[in-house]
């Protein structure tokens, strides 16, 4: 085993053994310096994901200035100007944010202004696909999919104040729907996704998947 | 002044992204290529605030031991460097052995154990038919479910079997419909707020 | 083979497009104003608020982004007036990167200082928590040791309901209450609070996330929230009417219409099976 797997390799996945262990181990074993370690390695976590999110802001920024050099060779000023707006934005918002202070009115402002409507907007806006969806996609096609439908649309009626003010019988269906039908089907995919998640960990600890790790280069 | 521009701009916005429902043209594109970007910058911004707030105050303050956690945490920036990609990997093998380990250890009691434990029923309730057949069907919507997704056993695939999980998959059908009609209302809900920030904060046409 | 669809499987999007946005604005002109039935599973979520006694601890993850900001800040806004008259007292983190931005407008709205709440005393915002899961365990562990700071970057030597916290942090939670568009978020919290030191728990997932979360119900959950129709009934059924009711209408009419285009769609599925038979 040549020195430079070892280190780019076998090392960190032993260190990915080693410390699920000791956060296992902490669950079961009530031992102060062992909890104060593990304590410590998630404060680690917590600081090294924070370093993570940035990766986002690079992204971008590589991604729009190879976009902005193919688009002005191949003459799509728009799309520059998209480029252009973007990459703007980002560094506003950025200097904002870390340069005035997050707690800062200006950089509230611009959140308020620009953040909030966008983002509750572009999550909103799928409801038009949702109803095209409906409309296009649902059929009764089979069994299967009447359960699906028939299930849908009592619970739609549930959802709606109007109809149940007069039809109360339809809570009583749609709770009772809610208690078993859904509670104990969903409840199967928990137990299945439970028993999936535990073996998919303890293959990661084992080092039998190192998807995680990236390219192996050797 | 600047809550009328923010108003002014908050509804033109939402109108722009609205837009991209009916077709993608310029003006729902330029709108999402702003959203990306302050999305982004937002994330960056937090992410500082969180690196300065649990890592950096405690290096001042003496706890010399997060130095590592900040070493490790610029390590992760050499996956944009191919020569030095492998020291990416440090980091990325903490985060994933603290990921699973976190996780794994509530995933046995709260996923598995107490899921199955408190599905065990009284299956007959004496007086109370309704509740004894709500219970045996609890049971069996459980247990068919669950062979629904066992591929590995022969048995499972025997005729009875198949019949038996069909029960499950009827079931998970209908429950998918019952997620299905509450995804409708969540967007419902969401646009709501949208159309009555537009008429209310913005037109002033309703109360 | 042509797709040979009915008249009634051709209608265009920007029919939807309309009859959406025009049916959900005559409602909100001319709202109705109907009463919202309250289910079992919103006064469940109730008594266990109504169950807190003076200066036990709420740890609340103010988890909501811009997105569903519609959906949980209602039912963020009535838990935590509802805790006030309890004499409870809040800390906060962020799971999301947003909220600690939207908090400003919930806090606009409940007024903590008309009851005599003092910011650092009966309650405090922590700010965001990136990690995931071993982050909320750190904090259950330690939130003391895990934050230096709060939101506003004030020493947590200067706030006297960060001192009464300490370590173990758990030990001093009455109630974990979790608002977020995430299952992950959700689920993490149950195994970590929940499950590994048995602290009652409310969720206010969104109405789609709420079957994967009944199967917790109620064993590591005690309350669900149906998203923002559980805020409009918890809204009602605690006297603190607010956003989720007057939105309430048009859940009713955007539900209507969307149950009309599935009657329509599938009408002319059979109408068009029944022609080629």
């Amino acid at each position: 085993m040549s020195t430079a797997r070892t280190y780019k390799r076998q090392i960190p996945l032993a260190l990915t053994f080693i410390v699920g262990m000791i956060i296992t181990f902490d669950w079961f074993i009530k031992w102060e310096p062992l909890q104060n370690l593990t304590t410590t390695i998630m404060n680690f976590q917590i600081i090294m994901v924070a370093f993570m999110m940035g990766f986002a802001g690079i992204n971008l920024v590589i991604i729009h200035t190879r976009r902005i050099q193919q688009n002005m060779s191949d003459n799509k000023m728009f799309d520059v100007l998209l480029s252009v707006v973007l990459l703007g934005c980002l560094i506003i918002w950025t200097i904002a944010g870390i340069g005035i202070g997050r707690n800062s009115d200006t950089y509230k402002w611009l959140f308020n202004t620009f953040n909030q409507p966008l983002g509750a907007t572009a999550y909103a806006a799928t409801l038009f696909y949702l109803a095209s969806a409906t409309y296009r996609v649902l059929r009764v096609r089979s069994a299967e999919t009447g359960v699906l439908l028939l299930v849908a649309f009592i619970t739609i009626l549930g959802n709606i104040p109007l109809i149940t003010t007069y039809v109360p019988i339809i809570i009583t269906i749609r709770t009772w729907i809610a208690d078993y039908l859904v509670k104990f089907s969903y409840r199967a995919i928990t137990i299945g996704v439970g028993l999936g998640g535990i073996m998919m960990g303890v293959r990661t600890l084992l080092a039998m998947e190192t998807g995680y790790l990236g390219a192996v280069e050797e | 002044m600047a809550d009328v521009l923010s108003i002014w701009i908050q509804a033109l916005l939402t109108i722009m992204i609205t837009t991209l429902a009916w077709k993608d043209q310029p003006v729902s594109r330029l709108a999402n290529h702003i959203y990306t970007a302050v999305v982004v910058a937002n994330l960056t911004v937090v992410a500082w605030g969180n690196i300065m707030n649990i890592g950096i105050n405690k290096i001042t303050a003496g706890n010399y031991v997060y130095v590592i956690a900040i070493l490790l945490g610029i390590l992760t920036y050499a996956r944009y460097s191919k020569a030095n990609f492998w020291m990416y990997r440090y980091p990325i093998a903490l985060v994933m052995g603290i990921g699973v380990g976190t996780s794994m250890r509530g995933l046995v009691g709260g996923s598995v154990l107490d899921q199955i434990r408190n599905s065990f029923f009284q299956l007959s309730v004496p007086g109370d038919a309704m509740q004894s057949f709500n219970n045996i069907l609890s049971v069996v919507i459980l247990l068919s479910a669950l062979s629904y997704f066992l591929f590995t056993i022969k048995a499972t695939r025997s005729e009875t079997a198949m019949r038996f999980s069909a029960i499950g998959r009827y079931a998970m059908m209908g429950a998918f419909g019952y997620s299905f009609a509450n995804t409708i209302a969540t967007r419902i809900n969401q646009y709501a707020g949208r159309i009555a920030f537009l008429l209310i904060d913005w037109l002033q046409v309703a109360g | 083979m042509a797709t040979d669809k009915h008249r009634l499987e051709t209608i265009p999007n920007w029919i939807f497009f309309l009859v959406i946005l025009g049916s959900m604005a005559y409602i909100t002109l001319y709202p109705l104003g109907l009463p919202i039935p309250v289910t079992q599973l919103t006064k469940d979520t109730y008594a266990v608020v109504d169950a807190l006694n003076e200066g036990d601890i709420i740890l609340m993850d103010h988890g909501y982004g811009a997105g569903t900001i519609a959906s949980h800040e209602p039912g963020f806004v009535v838990i935590f007036k509802h805790a006030m008259e309890k004499g409870a007292k809040v800390i906060m983190v962020s799971t999301s990167v947003e909220s600690p931005l939207l908090l400003d407008a919930a806090i606009a709205k409940i007024k903590p200082e008309a009851k005599g709440y003092v910011y650092g005393e009966d309650w405090i915002h922590f700010g965001y928590l990136s990690g995931g899961e071993a982050a909320y365990a750190a904090i259950l562990d330690d939130i003391t040791g895990t934050f230096t700071a709060d939101y506003e970057d004030t020493p947590l030597s200067q706030l006297p309901l960060a001192q009464e916290l300490g370590s173990p942090t758990w030990q001093k939670i009455a109630l974990v209450y979790v608002m977020s568009a995430g299952g992950d978020v959700c689920e993490g919290w149950i195994r970590q609070s929940a499950v590994r030191f048995d602290i009652p728990m409310i969720q206010q997932p969104l109405e789609m996330m709420v079957p994967t979360i009944l199967p917790y119900y109620p064993i590591n959950v005690q309350g669900v929230l149906n998203g923002g129709i559980g805020a409009a009934e918890y809204e009602l059924f605690s006297g603190f009417p607010g956003e989720a009711v007057k939105l309430s209408d048009m859940l009713s009419m955007g539900g209507l219409v969307h149950l009309i285009f599935l009657i329509l769609g599938n009408i002319g599925f059979f109408l068009k099976r029944k022609g080629g038979a």
